[in-house]
This record gives C-alpha cells, structure tokens and sequence, in this order.
C-alpha cells in the first residue's frame, strides 16, 4: 500500500468538523457543548415540583442568636 | 485511674489522647444529623441542584466500569466485544461526568455558592476537576492503540517543556497504566470525599441576601 | 444587639452587611438524600448503557514498525539516516532525553532544563542496537563496522549528505538518490528498513531493559522522528494546530473540556513561538488558579451579582421573600 493510499484510508475514517476563522470543531464536540448549555438553561427555567410552603419552622442554633436584628 | 486519665486528657480536647482529639474532630466535621440529613432548606427548589449527584452516579459507573476492564486487563478490549462494550461504557460515563461537573460548576458560580465561608467547597471543587483531566489524560494514554501513540507523543512536548515530564513519562505505557488506575482515582476519590463533607458541614448555601430565619 | 449596624468606612460601592446566614437557620421541608442518589446512579447507568450501545468507542490500532514500513518505507529510511546524522527531533530534543538542546524557557527560566536528562535516549542506537543484533547478513555487518570505525565527523557527514538526498529525491525514494559519499548509510537505512519489514522491529527498542515490556519511550520516539505518525493523526484532524487536543479519530466524542488549552495554540503569539508549550502551560496554571481563588478575587467574585443568573434559580424564593435593598 502507498503512503498516499494509506493517508486516504485514514482520513476517510475522519468525522466531520466545521471551520469557522480559527476555530474548528467536530460535530459531535458542538452538539455534546451545545447540549450542555441546553441543560444548563433548562435546568435554571423548569419550574422545580415540591417547590411549596414549608412544613416546620427553622431550627435557630444557639449561637446564631447574635445576627437577629 | 486509666479511666479517669482519659476523661482528663477528653476534657483537655485530647492534648495527649490521639485517639479522643480524631474522635473529637470527627465528631465535630459536620452537625450533628447533618451527613444523611433528611430535611433541606426550602430555597433548594431548582434542577440545576442535581448535577453535583449526577456528577457523582457518572464518577460511580466510571470507577465501575473501570474496574470491570481491570479484570479483563489492558487488552481485553481490542479482542472481545463484551471488552469493547465494557470500554465504551467507561468512555461514555467519563463524558456525562464532565459534562454534568462541568454544568454543575456553572450554576455553582452562578450562585456564589463560595459564600458563607464555603470557599474551601469551591477550591476542592476546582482541584477535583483538574485532576480528572489528569486522570481522563492518563487513561488516554493507556489505550494501547493509535490513540495513544499520537497523544503520548504529543503531550510529552508539554510536559517536558516545564520539566515536568523527566518524571511523569507519558512514552511509559507502564506507568502511565498505573497512575491512571491507582494513583489519580484515589486522589479524586479523597477529594470528592472532602468536598462532600464540606457540603453538609456548611449546608446549601442560602440565596443572595437572603436574611436568616426567612 | 447591633451587630448589623455598618461601622464607618471610607466610600466603598454598596455591599451587603450581614454576611452570608446560616443555611440551618431556614425552614425546611422533607428530602430523601440516598434515594435521590440511587435514582440518579440508575439514571446515569441506563444513559451511559444507551451510549455506549448505540455509539461504542474508538479503537483505531497502533501504527506497528511493520506498518510503517509497509506504508511509507521512504519515511522509514529517511528516519534512520536522521537519527544517523542527529537531526531528528528526538536528536534535538534536549531534557529529558538528551542535551542537545537547552529547551524551552517561562518567563526566561530554562523549566525543561531544570527537569534534567533523567531519561537517556541515544537517537543513534534507534537505528544501530536493532541492527546489530542481526546475523546472517555480511553486507548489513560490513556496512555497520564502516559504520563504527569512522570518526564522529565522518558519520555525520555521510548521513547529513545522505539525509538532504534522500528529502531531494522524487517521492524521497531511496532507489531515486543520486550517487553521493554516503558511506555505509544507506546501507545501513536500507537494511533497518527490511528489518521493520519483516516486524524484527517490534519490541526490539523496549526501554524497561527487560524481557517484559511495558516502557515505549524509545520506539515511539523513534515512530515519531517520522513523519508517518504526525501525517496520519493530521488526517483525522488530530494536530496540535487543528485543535486536535479536543479531538477524536472518527465522530466520536473527544475532550471538549480541553477546549481553552487547546485554544492558545491557535493564535498568536502562542503558534508561532519556539516556548509555545511552556507559554500555554503557565497561561492555564494562571487561569486555573484564577478559578480556584475565585472567592477572594474582587470583581470577579461579584459576577454572579452583576449578571443575576440567581434570579432566575431563586425566583421561588425571591417571590416568597422580596428583597429588601
């Protein structure tokens, strides 16, 4: 096999990238990164469920006496 | 009279007793009923809370899929499609672990939650993540395949420009084997721990300008 | 008590005077701690089996000396007749292998140098220690004695006008290279490569001095004295300039957390700079300890405050709690 067979064998195997100025990226690296900040915001926006009154009044320490007003 | 010794020294804090001062210390690590709480605060109430957990479940099914090629050994996985299944197993919870520690760590910003003299949460936090790119880095290195080959070859230049690579050898598939196995995951392992207890020991940290008893 | 009350201070910008309450002191409501730490590992398990099922791994097999051979023998040969004439990278490379070179320097302090020459590699032997241990090849031994009877400028002569031949060759073929005072070296080159060929090369380079393997140094130094290597990984997009420390041969997921290290060496002065690595390296210490301190850096703690991200994971309680400023 010629070097140069070898080399398009080996690139045949490569993923895709998108290249945008300097920065190049391989498709599954943006999806995996654009998922997370998907997450991410959903994670801050979706209503959390038990988000209710509570049910037993705070447990004051002693020693925190000194921060009421 | 050894009896009474031992309350003396306990009342003292242990100054003598190693013993009674690691029991005090540990007694002291976290509030009482705080390690396995039950009850939390009411402003926990947001799914950007569960990554800190799901970043610990996917170190769990790292170090167990990991364990799990460690009994097949380092080839295993080039000549057996279980191996091969075991392998992308491990690879796949490393990358759901650094993408929920890594979500974890922005909404942990987003918060300050190194407030209310919860730095040192924060520190471990961001040590713990470093070491597992050292450690990710050093399982790269022990593919034994191509992979392996070009990042060992490349990363050397990095690690010997500062010196750093006369000792740390990444050409050393033997070594490289071993931190990765032994050395890294028990140094993440006591980090996880320490930043766990920091977390019950200090508690959810409140809102921004929450006021106490709210 | 007035704890609270602002003590004077010269004019600062407004900061909250109470500091950060305990979080004990607030109500609570019921959670249950290890079922929500199971229910989230079989959740990661089923995700991670889902992966792992549908995508698998990556498992592209080292380049072998055989394969090399078979794939690219000019490069072979031209590889050995650098490391005859010791300027190879690994030739040049100075700490940890050899002083050849001083190496790079932070902020002018020779940090590779300082790391000393604690792994030993003879560029030369790459090439001489395999062959000498062949026998049943007189022309092969014959060349290798020249070899070693001739003093260390003679050698380096021979090789280095071997070497520039062979680069100004068509194709760099060995069968292409004008005739030349080479002496024994392409001899030399031409019989490492028959014994890469034949896959007498495997092994034949350990570093651990032993017959268990385990330490590669030596052949993936020489492997990556070639150009083979590096032309292979830059076809999967894997070189240092093609932010190819983030990368993965084929589509499958590489490292994008290494996305700013691998930044740097994409823009100047980093990509043109003989220090790069060293550069990059004490730039990210800088940023990782920037991030680690973070809690006490003035301004950039107060980010979460300016941005109000906050708002919106709170907003539950804001609602239930005005804030009062």
């Amino acid at each position: 096999m010629t070097a140069l067979a070898a080399l398009d064998a080996a690139s045949a195997g490569a993923g895709s990238y998108l290249h945008w100025g300097v920065i190049s990226i391989s498709t599954t690296n943006l999806l995996i990164i654009l998922g997370m900040v998907v997450l991410f915001v959903l994670a801050v926006l979706l209503p959390f469920p038990g988000a209710g009154e509570p049910s037993e009044a705070p447990r004051v320490p002693e020693q925190r006496q000194e921060d009421r007003p | 009279m050894t009896a009474e010794y031992g309350k003396a020294a306990g009342a003292v804090g242990g100054g003598r007793n190693w013993t009674v001062g690691l029991r005090n210390r540990l007694s002291t690590l976290v509030p009482p009923g705080q390690l396995l709480p039950d009850r939390q605060p009411v402003y926990v109430a947001s799914w950007i809370y569960v990554f800190g957990v799901l970043t610990l479940s996917a170190l769990v099914v790292a170090l167990l899929s990991g364990a799990w090629l460690a009994v097949g050994g380092v080839a295993w996985w080039h000549v057996s499609s279980l191996g091969r299944f075991a392998n992308s197993l491990h690879l796949w919870s490393v990358e759901l672990f650094f993408a929920f520690m890594v979500i974890h760590l922005w909404g942990k910003f987003w918060m300050a939650a190194w407030r209310g003299k919860r730095a040192l949460t924060w520190i471990t936090g961001v040590i713990a993540f470093v070491t597992s790119i050292g450690t990710a880095f050093t399982g790269y290195l022990s593919q034994s395949n191509f992979d392996a080959q070009w990042i060992s070859t490349q990363a050397k230049d990095g690690l010997n420009s500062i010196g750093f690579g006369a000792w740390f050898n990444v050409l050393n598939p033997g070594q490289m084997l071993l931190w990765h196995v032994v050395l890294l995951p028990f140094v993440v392992g006591v980090l996880t721990v320490v930043h766990l207890l920091q977390v019950r020991r200090h508690g959810v940290v409140p809102p921004l300008d929450a006021e106490a008893g709210d | 008590m007035a704890a609270t009350t602002a003590r004077p201070r010269p004019s600062r910008p407004a900061r909250p005077a109470h500091p950060t309450p305990d979080s004990h002191s607030f109500p609570t409501r019921p959670y249950d701690l290890v079922k929500e730490f199971v229910f989230a590992l079989l959740v990661v398990t089923v995700l991670t089996a889902v992966l792992a099922g549908l995508f698998s791994s990556p498992d592209e097999k080292a380049i072998t000396m055989r394969t090399w051979a078979q794939a690219a023998p000019g490069d072979v040969v031209a590889t050995a007749a650098g490391e005859l004439a010791g300027t190879t990278t690994s030739a040049t490379y100075g700490p940890p292998y050899n002083s050849a070179a001083e190496g790079q320097k932070l902020l002018g302090l020779p940090l590779q140098k300082w790391g000393g020459v604690r792994l030993p590699v003879d560029s030369q032997k790459l090439v001489l220690q395999p062959l000498a241990q062949v026998s049943g090849n007189p022309a092969l031994t014959a060349a290798l004695t020249q070899w070693t009877a001739a003093s260390k400028a003679q050698q380096t002569a021979w090789a280095t006008s071997y070497s520039d031949a062979l680069a100004k060759a068509p194709g760099g073929q060995p069968g292409q290279v004008p005739p030349g005072d080479y002496g024994p070296v392409p001899a030399i080159a031409a019989g490492f490569l028959t014994l890469a060929r034949t896959g007498g090369l495997e092994g034949a380079l350990t570093s651990s001095g032993n017959f268990y393997g385990g330490d590669q140094t030596r052949a993936l130094l020489l492997l990556s004295d070639g150009a083979y290597l590096e032309d292979t990984a830059r076809a999967q997009q894997l070189g240092g300039d093609q932010w190819g420390m983030m990368n993965e041969t084929g589509n499958y997921p590489g490292q994008p957390w290494m996305w700013l290290y691998t930044f740097w060496y994409q823009v100047k002065p980093f990509s043109t700079s003989e220090n790069a690595d060293a550069l990059v390296w004490g730039l990210m210490m800088v940023l990782t300890l920037g991030l680690m301190f973070l809690p006490f850096i003035p301004g950039l703690r107060s980010i979460p405050r300016w941005i109000p991200v906050h708002r919106l994971i709170w907003r539950d309680y804001y609602r239930r709690h005005p804030r009062r400023t």
